[in-house]
């Protein structure tokens, strides 16, 4: 190798000079203080989607106070990023900016691959107290915040088409479990699907419906003492909710064809007006405001399960919190650490904040001023009712939990629909799977 | 001129590439794999775990639910697709009758189109109150024959091999009439003059003759069989419940859904194995049937 | 055992004609071999009286039904195919009992058939056998067997024999012929073997471009041909040709460059130029014939045994003649030779046709 060295032309040597050159300045930028920094950025939302718009609203806020850092964004679907998230993170591959799932949080915490944020939140205080501390407390693992919340969101929101109601003898939601069956009862008499339901992908069930339902039965307590390992899936009261999602599918509270339609198709269900109702958390208020006809729009309220008989939860509990984080990655240090807080810290801040609320989602921080902003009627509504306590939030169902736990119980949901699993048997399974994981 | 003796180390130069490639593409993944079903991840770190994870899989019952699922789609596929196949290949090959290529065309199409295309195409069809087939069911006055295609359990299995029938009976089809090129046209006529039925010819001069491509067609069918994995995906999710979730599906939420890596690991490796062994052993009983009187040429 | 008609039979490949109106008439028991040069459409006829081939002109009725259109196996044919079509994937036996089985023949009556073919065949050693493991003679003669153990309406055969070496071949047409005395079957037969379609055939047709020349039976062909085409295709060693030219009313016809004159046994009213077709038999020479109107020299002598031919230059013209007698002449020895005036046959030099006297 070294006597053909001599060879090589005074081009090929001019190349190797700059190689060598670029090689240097790339080491000087992660070892020290360098002009340029490149933040690698992952997520799951893209530029179409209203979560997209307020990323790239932080994004050129960022830009402005950072003008030197470029941050490269890797978008992947849902399920993908779950998949590519366990993948790095198992491999040490992580970016340096990301989002987290709930689930995610206390394990890769543990295995030091998230930078502790509370330096950060301390820095910045006018950001870090705007924060929701119920959220915040998401990201928190053994006293320390590992990751900030990217907004907040209510999972649990019955919609119902008040005409049709009316239509049924029901002046307005019922306010017991009864109520509810015998509304069902009603409406499917007048041959109108009650629940518009679409659970092909097993979450809508699972979040939406199960999370707030499960509560009602089981009571916050109870979920409490199951986190910290000392109830469990078998115990009465938690079989007692899955009974309850079992009635309401027996009793024909659903579409028949409930397993093989995805969320767009429920709500469409009930856009068409082909169902009195469909269940899902706050993201589905801007389409619905989007595809519904004026008629409907002015029929539109929304709900949330009524209290059940024998439950020990709250009647004013709904699931919801904010279930992704956004986290840095514990490897960066210097000037990079330093940009990719500042990143996190726009990614929730004042104008990502305002970007929300423009497009029909909520903040996770309080805003100092919500002037200009025209939030739609049911979405402050909404936040008006969790913000004053109304309604309080328990946390959804399965994200605390084993990624495991969350699958059985999507599967289980659905087997319970078809006759093909006993409550008793499910909990069970759900039983082995959690002890699996402690 | 010198013919090009390659000596021992030019051999290797030559060599290493493939050598490479495939060691990456086949032997890396597969000792990875095997590496991972010996641990699973426990906050991000694999953790060793024995033989913890083939023990789990000897009582995971519903890994053997959905095992079961792609022995039913793959048996049916067999009888349903590779061998309605054979016959329409047969058919197809009597110049007097059809073989237009219009017909060839028709009959493959399906098999170049993407199954996430035709899974959707299929949803529309199997629609509860507006699919094609609940809908023609009822202008044909037989409501009674409507289904929950896709939601009932006890169905929805084999509405997905009927879809996956409809897409890759084209590409059996196709085979069979390759191999059908390669066997002495003048023994069918002759067949004829003996006075065999089309059945008869199909079953007892062309299916002989063409063990070779059976062999092909059922490792096709078999290991198509436990590849399966898109049309649940996007046509019911695997559901509902387990009831249309095929093994790799299974082991793909085990892997990333679950975040239990070793574990899914353990039964990517596991139906490797089993697939295989399967495979041989279809070509091996094909082969002792065959072993003489073989048509297709050997060399 | 039936009868076969051909009616008007036509056949096109594409652009090309291949058949144009045969009409045949095979009478019941009859064995009829069709003769004509390779690539002259007897395997294709062969085909659409077989029913292989059902796109085509005109009709084929066997015995009083008429079958075009009908496929193979509602035909009640059996065939032996040019190149045998074996089934590779069966023993010899199976490939001979494979059209009883297809009957639902019991075991055992198969069994017996399969037996006596192969024993006519020299097959019973190789009954176990699968084809790729026979010579070609072999198969050939299994290919015969699987028609000889059926019994069919109409045998039909194409060059069964072409492959077997000259005893076998002998055994065999010998085979054919008794087995056709003894069940009286009717056959159609293609051959380019002479010696077969003269000892074998009650009737010969003659085939050329995709027409029938002439049919008729193998003597009336070989003594009478009415054209040339027939007159040189039958006949080994083949007829000689002579240019020559007559006026009309003459029984004399002259040779061309004046290498002499013949006489005829009559008057054609005819004249001008015409082809003089003259057996090589019927040719006489010697160093001194009474009778001799020519004078040739010779080329060159062969002798079989029995026979010897004799190569003759008659002016610039070429003449073979075969004769049983010992020849005493040799290469360069100019000779005298006869022809018996009732001995040529004339044909028209442009068209071929016969021209009788
Ligand atoms: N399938 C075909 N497509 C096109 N042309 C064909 C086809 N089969 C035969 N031919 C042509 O038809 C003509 C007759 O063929 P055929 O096989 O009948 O001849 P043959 O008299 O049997 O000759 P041979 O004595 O060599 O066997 C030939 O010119 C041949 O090239
Ligand atoms: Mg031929």
């Amino acid at each position: 190798m070294l006597d053909r060295i001599s060879d090589l032309t005074p081009k090929a040597l001019g190349g190797a000079k700059t190689l060598a050159a670029g090689l240097a300045i790339s080491l000087a930028a992660t070892t020290a203080s360098a002009q340029d920094i490149t933040l690698r950025f992952g997520h799951l939302w893209d530029d179409a989607s209203p979560d997209g718009k307020v990323i790239a609203a932080a994004l050129d806020a960022f830009a402005a106070e950072f003008p030197d850092v470029e941050v490269v964004e890797e978008v992947l679907s849902h399920d993908e990023y779950l998949a590519q998230f366990k993948v790095s993170a198992a491999s040490g591959a992580l970016v340096d900016v990301f989002a987290v799932n709930r689930t995610d949080i206390p394990s890769a915490a543990r295995a030091g691959l998230l930078r502790d944020l509370d330096g950060a939140m301390e820095t910045n205080a006018q950001w870090g107290e705007a924060l929701t501390d119920t959220l915040v407390a998401e990201g928190v693992v053994d006293g320390e915040t590992y990751a900030i919340p990217a907004f907040q969101i209510v999972t649990h929101v019955i919609f119902y088409n008040s005409a049709m109601l009316e239509a049924a003898g029901y002046e307005s939601f019922p306010d017991t479990w009864e109520g509810l069956l015998s509304l069902i009862d009603a409406l499917n008499e007048k041959d109108v699907t009650p629940i518009a339901l679409g659970n092909k992908a097993a979450w809508v069930a699972a979040d939406p419906l199960f999370s707030t339902l499960a509560n009602r039965a089981t009571g916050s307590d109870w979920y409490d003492r199951l986190l910290a390992n000392e109830a469990k899936f078998t115990d009465p009261e938690f079989v007692a909710s899955l009974a309850l999602f079992e009635q309401l599918s027996d009793v024909g509270a659903f579409n028949a064809d409930a397993n093989s339609l995805d969320n767009d198709q429920q709500k469409a269900l009930f856009l068409n007006e082909e169902a009195a109702m469909f269940i899902e958390g706050n993201w589905a208020i801007q389409p619905i405001i989007d595809g519904a006809s004026p008629e409907l729009l002015d029929n539109v309220g929304m709900a949330i399960w009524p209290s059940v008989p024998g439950g020990a939860g709250a009647p004013n509990a709904v699931s919801g919190g904010s279930g992704w984080l956004w986290a840095a990655n514990a490897d960066l240090d210097g000037e990079a650490a330093a940009a990719a807080e500042g990143l996190i810290a726009a990614l929730t801040g004042e104008v990502a904040g305002r970007a929300r609320l423009e497009n029909g989602l909520m903040p996770s921080s309080s805003l100092q001023s919500t002037d200009g902003i025209e939030v739609p009627a049911m979405l402050a509504e909404l936040s008006n009712q969790v913000g004053s306590g109304e309604l309080t939030l328990v946390p959804i169902f399965v994200l605390p939990l084993p990624g495991g736990v969350f699958d059985v119980l999507g599967k289980g949901l659905q087997d319970l629909m078809t006759d093909s699993v006993t409550p008793e048997a499910l909990a069970e399974k759900l039983q082995e799977e959690y002890e699996r994981a402690l | 001129m010198q013919a090009f003796q390659p000596t021992r180390r030019s051999l290797w130069a030559l060599l290493a590439p493939s050598v490479l490639v495939y060691g990456f593409i086949v032997v890396v993944p597969v000792v990875v794999g095997i590496w991972f079903s010996f641990h699973e991840m426990r906050n991000f770190q694999m953790e060793w775990a024995g033989v913890a994870n083939y023990a789990r899989m000897a009582g995971d019952g519903d890994l053997w639910f959905v095992l079961g699922n792609n022995v039913t789609i793959t048996g049916l596929a067999i009888f349903f697709q590779v061998m309605p196949a054979f016959f329409i290949a047969v058919l197809m090959n009597r110049k007097d009758i059809w073989a237009e290529k219009f017909v060839r065309t028709a009959v493959f199409l399906p098999v170049v189109i993407s199954p996430v295309v035709t899974s959707f195409v299929w949803i529309l069809v199997f629609n509860l109150d507006s699919g094609l087939l609940n809908s023609t069911l009822a202008v044909l006055g037989l409501e009674a024959w409507q289904q929950r295609w896709l939601d009932d359990p006890e169905i929805v299995i084999y509405s997905l091999t009927a879809v996956l029938v409809w897409q890759y009976i084209g590409l059996f089809v196709v085979i069979f009439l390759a191999g059908l090129s390669a066997i002495n046209p003048e023994t069918l006529e002759a067949a004829d003059v003996d006075g065999a039925s089309f059945f008869q010819t199909a079953v007892l001069v062309v299916l002989p003759q063409m063990s070779r491509t059976v062999a092909v067609a059922m490792v096709l069918a078999l290991s198509g069989g436990l590849k399966i994995f898109e049309h649940p995906l996007v046509m019911t999710g695997g559901g509902p419940g387990l009831a249309s979730t095929v093994v790799a599906q299974f082991a793909y939420d085990v892997s990333f859904r679950r975040a239990q890596f070793g574990y899914g690991a353990t039964i990517a490796i596991t139906i490797t194995v089993l697939s295989l062994v399967t495979v041989l052993a279809c070509l091996w009983i094909i082969n002792r049937l065959t072993v003489r009187s073989s048509g297709e040429t050997d060399a | 055992m039936a009868t076969l008609e051909l009616n008007r039979i036509g056949k096109v490949f594409g652009t090309t004609r291949v058949l144009s109106e045969i009409d045949l008439a095979v009478a019941h028991g009859e064995f009829v071999i069709l003769v004509g040069p390779s690539g002259c459409g007897k395997s294709t006829l062969l085909r659409i009286i077989a029913g292989l081939e059902t796109r085509h002109d005109g009709e084929v009725v066997i015995g009083k039904k008429n079958v075009t259109g009908l496929r193979a196996k509602e035909r009640d044919i059996a065939m032996v195919f040019q190149s045998y079509a074996l089934y590779p994937h069966m023993t010899v036996a199976r490939n001979l009992g494979f059209s009883l089985r297809i009957k639902r023949l019991p075991k055992p009556a198969i069994a017996e058939r399969v037996g006596r073919a192969a024993e006519i065949l020299n097959l019973t050693p190789l009954l176990n056998r699968y084809p790729k493991e026979l010579s070609g003679g072999q198969r050939q003669r299994v290919a015969m067997g699987r028609a000889l153990v059926r019994d069919p309406a109409i045998f039909l055969f194409d060059e069964p024999l072409s492959n077997l070496d000259a005893n076998l071949r002998v055994a065999m047409r010998q085979e054919i012929s008794d087995l056709h005395a003894r069940l009286g079957s009717t056959i159609v037969y293609v051959t380019h073997d002479q010696i077969e379609a003269m000892t074998m055939a009650d009737k010969i047709v003659v085939m050329n471009a995709g027409r029938i020349e002439q049919v008729g039976r193998p003597l009336d062909l070989y003594d009478n041909p009415q054209s040339r085409f027939v007159a040189r295709f039958i006949g080994a060693p083949a007829m000689n040709f002579l240019a020559g030219s007559m006026e009309g009313g003459a029984a004399r016809i002259r040779l061309a460059d004046g290498a002499g004159e013949l006489s005829l046994a009559g008057r054609p009213a005819r004249s001008g130029a015409v082809e003089i077709g003259v057996r090589p038999e019927h040719i006489r020479v010697g160093r001194d014939l009474p009778e001799a109107a020519l004078q040739g020299i010779v080329r060159h002598v062969v002798t079989t045994g029995a026979d010897s031919y004799l190569d003759l230059d008659l002016g610039s013209q070429r003449l073979t003649a075969l004769t049983q007698e010992r020849p005493d002449v040799g290469p360069g020895d100019r000779v005298a030779i006869a022809i018996p005036p009732s001995a040529p046959k004339l044909f028209d030099t442009e068209t071929g046709a016969r021209i009788e006297f």
